[in-house]
């Protein structure tokens, strides 16, 4: 794969992720079967204190909202932590999704309450 | 029917840094090779897909102050494997499978030019190429 049609999991380019442990919003990318492949990036845009890391992780799940957890959501990409301003492209998940995985999030943790700007994209394509 | 874009609205983001603010042009090229694979006894010429390849481009105006501005991020990235370039067309809209949507690849940046006549807005231009996204 070349390039990657990109979709937006989170946009805090503008605003930055609250200071905390936090999750981003659920949404619905259509379906990704088995014999497909997930792609994820990050861009950190903004950089903290050496050691005061930030790091995302985006999760799917075949279930939306409040039942995403208790369906058994499942982590597809870990990021690696920064305090630095950086971008990352996470290894890319191919097949064996199980049940069809339509809704995926991030996650975030941050070991510091300095405000970080953030972008992470998401993809799937047929392999 | 679909609407059209006015092209005012494009965001790009290299590494850790955001762009749009330094940049007047931005383009993406996604082509594949054609390969020929024509034998004897057929009536047309039979192409077959080959590899794939992309490149980002862009231009816009020279700036040198500050850790966030054209020059000291692409003057050290040129030749960098690896870079992550995401660049939206018409903004970005959280969530979005069509509007607001982008194109992003990892590359190696090839190009950082700059120089312009007296007098002018000193521009620079801008050209990383595709080196695959796999693992």
């Amino acid at each position: 794969m070349s390039i990657i049609r990109a979709i937006a999991l989170q946009n805090a380019t503008d605003t930055a992720v609250a200071t905390t442990c936090g999750v981003g919003t659920v949404y619905d990318l259509g379906a990704v079967e088995d014999g497909q492949t997930m792609y994820a990036a990050q861009h950190l845009l903004t950089s903290a204190i050496s050691g005061n890391n930030i790091q995302f992780k985006v999760y799917s799940s075949s279930s939306s909202g409040a039942g995403f957890a208790s369906a058994g959501e499942t982590l597809r990409f870990t990021f690696t932590a920064y305090a630095c301003r950086v971008a990352e492209w996470g290894t890319p998940v191919t097949g064996a999704f199980g049940t069809c995985q339509k809704f995926w999030r991030t996650q975030w943790a941050t070991s510091c309450a300095a405000v970080r700007k953030a972008l992470i994209v998401v993809s799937r394509t047929c392999t | 029917m679909a609407a059209s874009v006015v092209f005012t609205n494009a965001e790009i983001y290299l590494g850790g840094v955001e762009f749009t603010a330094q940049f007047n042009q931005v383009g993406l090229t996604y082509e594949a090779e054609s390969l020929d694979e024509t034998v004897f006894g057929l009536a047309t010429r039979k192409m077959k897909g080959g590899l794939k390849h992309s490149v980002a481009s862009g231009a816009g105006f020279f700036q040198a102050d500050g850790g966030s501005a054209v020059d000291p991020i692409m003057f050290d990235g040129v030749g960098v494997s690896d870079a992550v370039i995401s660049i939206f067309p018409d903004g970005i809209s959280e969530g979005s499978t069509s509007t607001g949507i982008g194109y992003a690849l990892k590359v190696v940046q090839t190009v950082f030019n700059w120089g312009e006549t007296v007098g002018a807005l000193l521009p620079f231009t801008f050209e990383a190429q595709g080196r695959g996204i796999q693992a």
